[in-house]
């Protein structure tokens, strides 16, 4: 997925005027300094500023000149055109949003052995590799983290 | 002398020992496999850490990173696929003595070679951190402020591809370090009620993401497939004509480890930029410049030690200033931090046992490297077999919990899932990654360093160039930035020139 830089760069002007705006109107002023906490991310936005006004004018000059990548406004990568790859991509974004969302409920036994298992499936292995791996795996996790380490995985409603 | 010797204990027992061995072993199995980068295998190590001695956890990140960086040789020469970036610059050159029938030899000089560049660069660590120490004593706010500035420019500067793209980069990593509780006003900055953020975002999981997660959705997102075999070649001893070839090429041995070194304290620098450079200049004073390309073992010992001597020059200006020299460094400061080992001169004064333990740490981390390293050259065959569609999910599942384990709750796991996301399209961009995390790790000390200096000086700028070495640091920084400027000036240049005709049009 490429943007054109132009794209990038309105992108940036657009995130630095809120950073500055959100700076300059909340953030309290410190008392009898000429300098407080404001002054950094006011910075920074500037300096988003003036890359942002490059990049468009990088990124308007490759379309005009109509060089391959920047041609368009935006040129999905090949990957995107392929269904497969794009279902394996949403299978680690997803997949991840929804270990996040049911680990506390459903502990984490069971969301990590859904999770590998269904990654496991996306990336090309048989059924039989993706449930063992999927049960070692969570079953090797566990043991370091949890029982090793001792970092308090989620034992969730069903007790696992 | 006396601090020396009492360090020795701490790192030659039990414990650190084979943590240092589980760590190689670790460290050659990631670096062996193309895709997952030394700096991937640092970040997945973090979680682990958290809950070691300061001890032990650095020597497992000086170890893993010093056997991966070599490691990335393996599929580097048989493959022709570097196993991490470092190892790309003399992939062709490798792979042309695998053809020749030579990939035992290749490996064994790059062994070498790598051990040795390790050494001289820990020789070289050890000296300059304790010179620059001393003089770093008398840095005021002002000098800070000149460095940090000066790491974070040439990050932006000798990072590959545009200097926009560079600058973008490090002020995405700059603002991220505003986030959270502001130390001298005590306001909440961009935190949106977020009561995880008052502390500022998590740098464990931010990391994880950057360098683990990003790198799984590249993954994810490949269009090829398939796993391609390695040549079966007999390497029943990598070592067989090392000693003759060394020796021939001795100079280059120093060279390549010098050259590593120094670059390597060059903030933004690491080893791969490193091994390049040692290539290039390989190539350029060769007596044989033709036999270059196709499996000449030359060039391969220049670059081989600066790569592993870049890793060691990269914590000098790391442990001085807690500055990092790059992305692995910077990942090691975050470490420092949490075991209460501050990085600064003052780390000279105030644990001076545990810093010379760190020195130990790397020679004895880079001894263990020609052992181990053989071994995994010898069964270098069956590494590569190691099918990455299993690792990947496997891997992913390491991140997930290892962000967890450091805020004990999801939202270590959104942070390592938002960075991944952040970085990926970053990538796909052509925004380099590294300045991003330079930045976060800088950024509260630019500010600080820079608030303290305007109140100090009454908002007269001129006053960051009152003391001599803050005058040298600041025109010297200047100077970095004025770099960008010349290029482009010379671009234009040369493009209006050529854009001229060249002589009397024939018609």
């Amino acid at each position: 997925m490429k943007f054109n830089d132009a794209v990038l760069g309105v992108f940036f002007v657009i995130f630095a005027i809120a950073v500055i705006s959100y700076a300059q109107l909340t953030f309290p002023p410190l008392h009898g300094q000429n300098f407080d906490s404001r002054d950094f991310p006011t910075v920074i936005g500037i300096g988003f500023i003036a890359c942002g006004v490059l990049l468009i004018f990088s990124g308007l000059k490759s379309r005009a000149a109509g060089s391959f990548v920047g041609a368009t406004f935006l040129s999905l990568g090949d990957w995107m055109t392929n269904h497969r790859i794009v279902l394996n991509f949403a299978s680690v974004v997803l997949g991840v949003l929804l270990f996040m969302i049911f680990l506390n409920f459903a502990g984490f036994s069971l969301t990590s052995f859904f999770l590998l298992l269904v990654l496991f499936q996306r990336f090309g292995n048989s059924l039989f590799m993706s449930l063992i791996s999927s049960a070692v795996t969570t079953a090797a996790v566990y043991l370091l983290f949890g029982t090793l380490l001792r970092v308090p995985l989620p034992i969730g409603v069903l007790g696992l | 002398m006396d601090s020396f010797l009492q360090a020795l204990p701490i790192v030659l027992n039990f414990e650190v020992l084979s943590v240092i061995f589980l760590a190689a072993i670790f460290g050659l199995f990631i670096g062996s496999i193309p895709g997952l980068t030394a700096t991937m295998a640092t970040a997945l190590l973090i979680p682990v850490t958290f809950f070691m001695d300061p001890v032990p956890a650095i020597a497992a990140i000086v170890t893993t990173v010093a056997t991966a960086i070599f490691a990335g040789d393996i599929p580097g020469a048989l493959l022709r696929m570097p196993g991490t970036p470092a190892s790309a610059a003399y992939c062709d050159e490798a792979f042309a003595m695998t053809r020749k029938g030579q990939a035992g030899q290749a490996l064994g000089v790059g062994l070498t070679a790598s051990v040795i560049g390790g050494l001289i660069g820990s020789t070289v660590l050890v000296f300059a951190t304790s010179t620059l120490a001393n003089f770093a004593f008398s840095f005021s706010s002002y000098e800070y402020f000149w460095v940090a500035c000066l790491g974070l420019s040439c990050a932006v500067v000798i990072s590959a591809g545009s200097a926009v793209k560079g600058l973008i980069s490090l002020l995405i990593g700059l603002f991220i370090s505003t986030i959270g509780i502001d130390l001298m006003s005590g306001h909440a900055r961009y935190t949106f009620g977020v009561t995880e953020l008052l502390g500022g975002v998590s740098f464990v999981p931010m990391l994880i993401g950057m360098f683990a997660i990003s790198e799984i959705m590249r993954y994810a997102t490949t269009t090829a497939y398939g796993i391609r075999r390695a040549p079966d070649q007999l390497m029943t001893n990598p070592f067989k004509e090392v000693p003759q070839i060394l020796g021939k090429y001795k100079l280059n041995l120093l060279r390549g480890s010098g050259l590593g070194a120094i670059i390597g304290v060059l903030p933004g620098a690491g080893a791969d930029m490193a091994a390049w450079i040692a290539y290039g200049t390989s190539k350029k004073f060769s007596k044989e410049r033709e036999k270059f390309g196709n499996g000449h073992v030359e060039g391969l010992i220049d670059a081989s030690a600066a790569n592993n001597a870049g890793l060691s020059g990269a914590w000098v200006p790391a442990l001085v200033f807690g500055i990092p020299g790059d992305s692995i460094t910077a990942i090691a400061i975050g470490v420092l931090y949490m075991k209460g080992l501050n990085p600064g001169p003052t780390i000279f004064y105030e644990n001076a046992e545990l810093l010379n333990a760190v020195f130990i740490i790397f020679f004895v981390a880079n001894l263990i490297l020609l052992p181990l390293g053989l071994v995994a050259i010898k069964t270098s065959t069956m590494l590569l077999r190691v099918p990455q569609r299993v690792l990947m999910p496997v891997i992913l599942m390491f991140c997930i919990v290892g962000s967890f384990a450091i805020t004990n709750s999801i939202f270590g796991i959104a942070v390592m899932l938002s960075a991944g996301l952040l970085a990926f399209i970053m990538e796909e961009n052509g925004f380099p990654v590294a300045p991003t995390v330079l930045g976060i790790v800088l950024g509260s000390m630019i500010e600080e360093m820079f608030l303290a200096s305007m109140i100090k000086s009454d908002g007269n700028f001129l006053e960051f160039f009152s003391r001599p070495i803050s005058c040298v640091l600041g025109i010297i920084t200047l100077a970095v930035w004025c770099i960008p400027l010349v290029k482009y000036a010379k671009f234009a240049f040369e493009d209006r020139n050529n854009a001229r005709p060249k002589g009397p049009v024939v018609k």
